[in-house]
């Protein structure tokens, strides 16, 4: 009765592993560059990510949300009708004189100005509150 | 720019480690499916879950990761193979030029760096390795090839494979006696 040499475990794993790291740095030149073909497409999909990823536009979004923060709280809406209140007290102007009031909005309108360096503008204010005085004294 | 720069430093890590463990995964897969395009598919899907999914993830943590990516893929590949071959037999195919299973001397790849006596030895060693391998069962043979081929301990291995470190035990003495059976006489 003959046996058959066999190897011993810690032997045969070695000889195992060898030769798989063998059957690897062997691989014909096809696979070798449809694996390195596989390697640059996976590649370009960690590049497309990471430009959508929130962390990326993390100090960009920050940034934006100051700056807004920062317009808001210089500009506030309300800034603009304490300014007109302020005017309006000065001059003596109440609440029962809305011609007035119009006109003093107007003029203190921010957005408005070209319409302030008009002298046409100023014409037509007089004649407008000439029209409104003849008004009032009927 | 440092963001520019950490994301030149993390393609730079995912390409070398890709590049190291391409080739075993590819092998890896190649045995378990007998098939070298649908290994080459199973490698791509693993790449790219990788990198979409977890290459923010640690760069240690890569390894163990990509090895659970790809035993799931090729689980997932013998689930539809073992549909379809029940499909075929359920409708009777016969299919005589089915390419799926290839020829172990086929998936052995050509070394010219060897004297032709040891070439031989070699090369019949390997086909004896790729025959004994694929008729592991997959969880024997996915055991195995961690175990011994990357190196892992039974912990790793487990965790990869989803399974207790007892389970591992069991797989890698089961797979290690098979191969010891088939394997003992090629000195």
């Amino acid at each position: 009765m003959t046996t058959k040499p066999t190897m011993e475990p810690t032997q045969l794993e070695s000889k195992i592993k060898s030769s798989l790291d063998a059957s690897v740095t062997s691989l014909d030149q096809d696979t070798q560059q449809a694996l390195a073909a596989i390697r640059e497409i996976s590649l370009k999909k960690q590049q497309h990510r990471t430009w959508f990823n929130f962390n990326a536009w993390r100090p960009a979004s920050a940034f934006a949300l100051s700056a807004l923060l920062a317009i808001l709280f210089v500009y506030q809406p309300n800034s603009l009708d304490d300014a007109l209140q302020r005017v309006a007290s000065q001059q003596n102007i109440s609440h029962e004189q809305p011609e007035h009031l119009t006109m003093l909005e107007l003029i203190t309108n921010t957005e408005d100005l070209e319409t302030a360096t008009d002298p046409d503008f100023y014409v037509w204010i007089d004649e407008v509150l000439a029209t409104e005085g003849m008004k009032n004294a009927v | 720019m440092p963001m520019e720069r950490d994301f030149d430093k993390q393609y730079l890590s995912m390409n070398h480690f890709l590049a190291d463990i391409e080739g075993r995964a590819f092998r890896m897969a190649q045995i378990a499916t007998g098939n070298r395009d649908d290994a080459l598919e199973i490698v791509q899907d693993t790449m790219m879950k990788l990198v979409q999914k977890y290459s923010h993830h640690p760069a240690t943590e890569w390894k163990a990761l990509f090895y659970s990516i790809l035993n799931t893929r090729i689980l997932d590949w013998h689930r539809r193979q073992s549909v379809r071959n029940r499909f075929r037999s359920w409708l009777n195919w016969h299919d005589d030029d089915d390419e799926s299973i290839e020829d172990a001397l086929a998936q052995h790849p050509d070394d010219t760096s060897q004297t032709p006596d040891a070439k031989l030895q070699d090369n019949q060693f390997m086909v004896s390795l790729n025959v004994a391998l694929s008729a592991l069962p997959l969880r024997q043979q996915q055991v195995f090839l961690l175990r011994v081929w990357e190196g892992m301990d039974i912990n790793e291995a487990a965790s990869i494979m989803q399974c207790s470190a007892s389970s591992v035990k069991t797989h890698y003495a089961r797979a290690l006696e098979k191969l010891r059976e088939k394997l003992g006489d090629h000195q």
